[in-house]
């Protein structure tokens, strides 16, 4: 494997960290925003122009 | 028509619907398709094709969905019908149909088998036996048999059904949303104790030949000479399609129950994320850096070198966890757990869809379609049971759990664009919206994403015996084409296979008597459920 000095080796190359550390921080950030977003944010109950939603005429 | 059902919260919609996409391949499929496609690079497609295919396609899917529940449709294929005046459409959506009813029957069996493993490793089961041999004999394979009647899995898969049933029976908010807001954060409990004990494993702890950053090491290293390799983008587009849960018609129907002017962008975004973030952060830190911890790399890597981690989840974790003392039986009880979560949460969005058909076209009551849906998954998952050792449930994972969805989602992302139309599509995305949706969807929607599933589609179609570099160099050379064994024509050719009868030299059945009967089985419920559609339409057409 490249980037393990040997076969016992403990190590994680620092391109490995990398890739690891930024697609973590954009997953994290995307994850957390959006779902803080929908937490703050509850459906309006209100908002159809019919009782239960469903456009009867067409139905 | 009675007032239609809704979720309780829109917390409990947005973790339903992620629960629908995280999924058993979260945990075993993206850490070895990671590593054995670039490692760390993998990642550079895997994120452009989840915001080129993957996000776009989960905003077309939740718009059908949305639009298709405001005429009262909450199935595919009152919803196709509903984008055009063609009357084929609702025949396109009998395929998202046929996708949910056919993979929940082996789905439900391999959610059963996780069940049955969290029982096992809390009994100390595996302190005693090898999962190497009890598995096989668990499934009944050992019989060195065709047909097999495993009494112990059957049990399980009988139990794993009923509990579906249940909890579907008892409605969108006290069932599904319940379960959902339940397992999907001990799923992620369960996920993170168990990435944090296996990444801090020491290397003096008994029976760790390596440490378990080595395994990190391997899933994320770049090798960035794969990003030149069509094999790595094919891989990590099909990775972002089959984790997602598109293509199926369990996300059209959870969103049919939103109501017209409430948000659907920022839903589908969020639920995308999640997913995300469980197949990424969680996915990718436990079985691979547990495994080399205990097994060395270079046994990881040959254990994973197909591209599925499941031999290593199935058949050597619960072996490895004895390592762990007295907390041995509860990391067991975990990771089959959060498997079993994943995995219920995923079966319940493909019993609401068929479940819903029966409501609205055929006026059958909730606990009664719930019923039917039981029956359909034991009949199709038992047919997988008692064939399983034949390829029976190979042949359903590939017909139903593969290709259908991606011919369903290209059939989808082109009405969308081209029949209901770009303008239509996106007000029906944008209508309501708690994001700004960037404008630069609109012609990905319209172009790229349907050109990324296509891609996806031609890859399952004539996916090439060996390298694709390879196969395009060969292909230029003069030597032809070679198809994989498990390519779409390969499939159907029975490319490589010597030998192909249905009946041996001593009249016994052989594999390729069991496929074709499980083939023409899935196109007989195809057309059924064709049949049923048109049926249903009639009477809708006589009562007019």
């Amino acid at each position: 494997m490249e980037g393990l000095a040997h076969e016992g080796g403990a190590r994680v190359t620092a391109a490995a960290w990398t890739m690891l550390a930024v697609t973590w921080a954009v997953i994290v950030f995307f994850t957390a925003k959006f779902f803080w977003m929908v937490l703050t944010h509850p459906h309006p109950q209100d908002l159809d122009d019919t009782t239960d939603g469903i456009l009867r005429k067409d139905a | 028509m009675a007032a239609r059902e809704g979720w309780g919260s829109r917390v409990g919609l947005v973790l339903a619907m992620a629960g629908n996409a995280v999924g058993l391949g979260n945990f075993l499929r993206f850490p070895a398709q990671a590593a054995q496609n670039g490692g760390g690079a993998f990642l550079i497609p895997y994120l452009i094709s989840f915001l080129l295919m993957g996000v776009p396609l989960l905003w077309v899917e939740w718009a059908i969905g949305r639009h298709g529940g405001l005429f009262g449709h909450h199935s595919p294929p009152g919803m196709f019908d509903r984008m055009g005046r063609q009357g084929w459409l609702k025949y396109v959506g009998v395929i998202g149909l046929f996708s949910c009813m056919t993979v929940a029957g082996y789905y439900c069996y391999i959610e059963s088998w996780t069940l049955a493993y969290v029982w096992h490793s809390l009994m100390g089961t595996f302190r005693t036996q090898d999962p190497v041999q009890f598995f096989p004999r668990y499934l009944g394979v050992h019989q060195a048999s065709l047909f097999s009647l495993p009494l112990e899995a059957s049990f399980w898969f009988v139990l794993t059904v009923f509990l579906n049933v249940w909890i579907l029976s008892r409605g969108l908010a006290k069932g599904i949303e319940l379960a959902a807001k339940i397992g999907m954060p001990l799923l992620i409990v369960f996920g993170i104790v168990l990435a944090v004990r296996g990444l801090t494993l020491p290397t003096s702890a008994p029976g760790v030949v390596q440490s378990p950053l080595a395994g990190l090491n391997f899933v994320w290293n770049p090798n960035l000479s794969g990003l030149s390799n069509p094999s790595t983008w094919l891989a990590a587009a099909g990775q972002i399609f089959f984790t997602l849960s598109v293509g199926m018609g369990s996300i059209h129907c959870y969103a049919a129950y939103v109501k017209r002017n409430q948000d659907v962008a920022l839903n589908a975004a969020s639920a995308g994320w999640m997913n995300e973030f469980v197949e990424v952060l969680l996915g990718g830190s436990i079985l691979i850096p547990i495994a080399t911890a205990y097994l060395g790399l270079e046994a990881v890597q040959q254990a994973t070198a197909g591209g599925s981690g499941f031999g290593l989840g199935f058949l050597t974790l619960p072996k490895l966890f004895n390592n762990w003392g007295w907390f041995a039986p509860v990391a067991g009880a975990m990771w089959f757990g959060l498997l079993f979560f994943a995995g219920i949460t995923s079966s319940l969005a493909m019993g609401q869809p068929v479940m819903a058909f029966l409501e609205d076209e055929f006026h059958v009551g909730r606990s009664r379609a719930a019923l039917v849906f039981g029956a359909a998954t034991l009949v199709l998952g038992g047919f997988c049971v008692w064939l399983y050792p034949g390829g029976a449930f190979d042949e359903f994972d590939f017909w139903t759990g593969t290709f259908a969805l991606v011919v369903f989602a290209l059939c989808e992302s082109l009405i969308f664009a081209y029949i209901f139309g770009m303008d239509r599509g996106w007000e029906e995305i944008t209508r309501g919206a708690d994001m700004k949706v960037p404008l630069f969807f609109r012609p990905v929607i319209k172009y790229v994403t349907p050109l990324f599933i296509l891609a996806v589609f031609a890859a399952a179609l004539v996916k090439p015996a060996g390298d694709w570099g390879g196969a395009f160099r060969g292909l230029f050379s003069g030597e032809g084409w070679r198809l994989a064994g498990d390519s779409v024509i390969g499939k159907l050719l029975h490319a490589g296979v010597t030998g192909y009868v249905w009946f041996d030299d001593q009249g016994r059945g052989t594999r390729y008597l069991v496929e074709d009967l499980t083939r023409v089985l899935l196109l007989t419920l195809l057309l059924g459920l064709a049949a049923l559609v048109w049926k249903a339409w009639r009477m809708k057409g006589a009562r007019a």
